[in-house]
């Protein structure tokens, strides 16, 4: 069996606002636009990973939260129907996915050899996390791939954004040694918005473009800042500024996906394609990949 | 009229461990608590049950569920293992658009919800298995807005009130909270379950000895101090909504049926009982809320304000000058023989504040030493600072002393020369 490899890493948010602004038809509902630069950018995005021939989509996302330890879906397919608790009026998808177990299970094997604790989610009733649907659905809306969800620990909001930190890298660590082990092509999705403060209202029109903006001037100072960080592979320092990123915008990449993602990585040092960059009621959001053929580009350099 | 309608408020956990087919003694002790508040409640005229679950967070305004029926299964997200929770509830539609109407009105924004697979949340699951298992009870159900600051969560309640009148059924008050939320990050055995540590249990303790001794207030102010010290559930702003509900009645004093671990948080089962109305209206001195004394131990207020008003732990007083208590003179003044004022003496007005201050203090057995904030006000700096300064010394140090500000204004009601604005924390 041919090693395993991460063969693209994406920074895949995951406002419902896109799914619906695309009146994707496992939404109920439809909209007529908005939205379209980070539309556009997952478009991009997914051409890019079209040419990379993946064949596991792992994601890491917020709205999965568990405490006790880290866990990771292991029944081979869940159907159901996702409904935001925030925009119900939005998003109540209709979703079908099987999953990669296999791969899931040694994610878990390799994590507790890291010292973490973990579970499988086995309950076949489980719920898709909206997070996770939208991140799965704006990269690849066919769903023609197996997945391996895992949850979000909260421990960078139980004890602090350092430790939960050390502990998203140590399950990027071990999940790059379990794709490894794989044999799999895989693209890792850290579903977390940028800045994230929302505005608490909003239009009439949900697709009003004249209404969507920044929460605050500072907050998109400070996601251009990031952006800037990761185009130019200074991936290391990136993780260092994370804890006072957060601190000043409440960037979701609290939650931990980012980080596991770069740990997975090996914390890169090439430079990663901003697809796009744009505001969801107030929070910043970017599609943002980490691509193997760049990476190799660099090492031939 | 509240007070009839609403037949009791009852605060109850959350977590799913208590629908476990297995109980640990402490889970058992929750378990029977439970049983004892929905058989108060299947023995209480209440025809609606009212959550509000710490659980169901939106971020747009207010959600309440307006579908007439609910049901389905849930898989709690952390505790899966725990197993399948089926839910049936048949909700009150017509409270529920009057919740949505009265919190729109109050200000905030407020949808019915009314959508085939919308998540119900865990803790308002484990409350209506365990209290109202066959729906035969209505419910209404309104959600805990997370941007929220307690000050508004005491208003969001105020306006289900509002909404509960207006309804005129009468309903069973749910709050859905734990106290301290610090869970133990690792697999456990429940029956080693405790309290996280000491020090969130001696919180949790000092939460529920307020609420019995009817200091619902006092629990409100304390909630930013609760929630960083022992990281009370979702700030236990959900408490700050059942004072919203209790509307001017703040003794609303709980029993509480039962205190006890899951997974290390504090739950806690408890009821309130509203005072009765003519206790409130025969005796507001002894609400603590606010004090005007006689003018025998400070001196009457020049207008039409109280001395001190309690709000919470905290203590405001209006500005207190140097007028000496019984008639009208002011301490340290000489006048000429036409009643104009000739000279003061800043040292002595100084000191007939703080006993002016003093006394106040006294009728809620404070001294000087509660005093947190003081604002200063001089009719004359550059003259007068040095001497009040040095007196002001006599009272105050640096390292144990409250917080001061000092400034000059052009003048102040009655000839005085300096007033003090105090603000003091009730221990």
């Amino acid at each position: 069996m041919a090693r395993g490899k991460i063969v693209a890493g994406i920074l895949a948010p995951h406002p419902p606002h896109l799914v619906y602004a695309e009146a994707a038809p496992q939404n109920e509902v439809h909209g007529s636009c908005g939205w379209e630069s980070l539309r556009w950018g997952y478009a991009a995005c997914r051409e890019r990973l079209r040419a990379l021939q993946a064949e596991v989509l792992l994601v890491h996302s917020p709205h999965w939260q568990t405490i006790v330890g880290h866990h990771v879906i292991a029944v081979d397919t869940l159907k159901g129907l996702a409904v935001d608790p925030i925009f119900p009026h939005i998003f109540r998808y209709h979703y079908e996915v099987n999953f990669e177990v296999a791969l899931a299970k040694k994610i878990a094997e390799e994590a507790r050899v890291e010292g973490l604790t973990t579970a499988l989610m086995t309950n076949p009733d489980f719920c898709l996390d909206y997070g996770s649907v939208t991140s799965l659905h704006m990269v690849n809306p066919q769903w023609d791939l197996p997945v391996v969800v895992l949850s979000a620990n909260n421990s960078p909001y139980y004890f602090s954004t350092t430790k939960g930190m050390e502990e998203m890298t140590k399950l990027g660590v071990a999940t790059r040694r379990a794709i490894e082990q794989s044999g799999k092509r895989c693209v890792l999705l850290a579903s977390n918005s940028l800045s994230h403060r929302h505005f608490t209202e909003e239009p009439a029109v949900i697709e009003d473009m004249s209404a969507e903006r920044i929460y605050q001037h500072s907050h998109y100072q400070w996601d251009m800042k990031v952006l800037a960080m990761m185009r130019a592979g200074r991936a290391q320092e990136l993780l260092e500024l994370l804890p006072h990123y957060i601190e000043e915008t409440a960037a979701e990449v609290k939650a931990g996906a980012l980080t596991w993602m770069l740990a997975a990585l090996g914390v890169p040092t090439y430079g990663a394609e901003v697809h796009g960059y744009g505001t969801v009621i107030g929070t910043g959001n970017a599609v943002v990949g980490w691509y193997e053929d760049v990476e190799q580009g660099a090492s031939n350099v | 009229m509240s007070k009839q309608l609403i037949t009791a408020l009852y605060m109850v956990p959350g977590l799913p461990h208590l629908l476990a087919a297995e109980q640990s003694p402490q889970g058992e002790e929750l378990r029977q608590a439970y049983g004892r508040v929905g058989k108060e409640i299947a023995a209480s005229e209440a025809e609606v049950i009212l959550y509000f679950s710490s659980q169901w967070f939106s971020v747009l305004g207010t959600m309440v569920q307006g579908r007439r029926e609910i049901s389905g299964k849930q898989v709690d997200g952390n505790w899966h293992h725990l197993g399948t929770l089926p839910y049936h509830f048949i909700i009150d539609t017509s409270l529920a658009e009057l919740c949505c109407q009265e919190i729109s009105a109050s200000g905030v924004p407020a949808k019915l919800i009314d959508y085939q697979g919308f998540p119900v949340d865990t803790g308002c699951i484990v409350a209506q298995t365990l209290l109202n298992p066959d729906a035969r009870l209505a419910s209404a159900i309104v959600s805990f807005n997370i941007y929220s600051n307690e000050a508004a969560m005491v208003a969001l309640g105020e306006a289900c009130r509002q909404a509960v009148e207006q309804h005129g059924k009468k309903v069973a008050v749910v709050v859905v909270s734990g106290l301290s939320q610090h869970f133990f990050t690792e697999p456990m055995d429940p029956r080693a379950d405790a309290i996280y540590s000491a020090g969130d249990d001696q919180w949790n303790r000092r939460i529920l000895d307020l609420m019995e001794q009817g200091k619902l207030d006092e629990v409100v102010a304390l909630c930013p101090e609760f929630a960083q010290e022992a990281a009370a559930d979702l700030g236990f702003k959900a408490i700050c909504w059942l004072r919203g509900m209790c509307a001017a009645n703040p003794l609303a004093s709980a029993a509480v049926y039962s205190y006890q671990a899951i997974w290390g948080t504090g739950a806690g089962v408890c009821k309130f009982t509203l005072a009765p109305e003519a206790q409130l209206l025969a005796k507001p001195r002894e609400l603590g809320a606010i004090v005007v004394l006689d003018g025998t131990k400070a001196p009457a207020p020049v207008g039409a304000y109280p001395h001190a008003r309690r709000v919470g732990n905290q203590l405001f007083l209006s500005g207190i000058g140097p007028r000496l208590p019984e008639g009208r003179g002011i301490a340290g003044v000489e006048w000429d023989e036409e009643g104009k004022l000739v000279a003061y003496d800043i040292s002595l007005q100084v000191r007939q504040v703080f006993a002016n201050i003093a006394a106040i203090l006294e009728e809620f057995s404070l001294g000087l030493d509660a005093i947190v904030d003081v604002q200063v006000f001089l009719t004359a700096m550059k003259n007068d600072f040095a001497d009040f300064n040095r007196v002001y010394a006599e009272y105050f140090d640096l390292q144990t002393g409250p917080t001061r500000t000092t400034v000059e204004v052009g003048a102040l009601p009655t000839p005085i020369a300096v007033e003090f604005k105090v603000i003091a924390e009730i221990r």
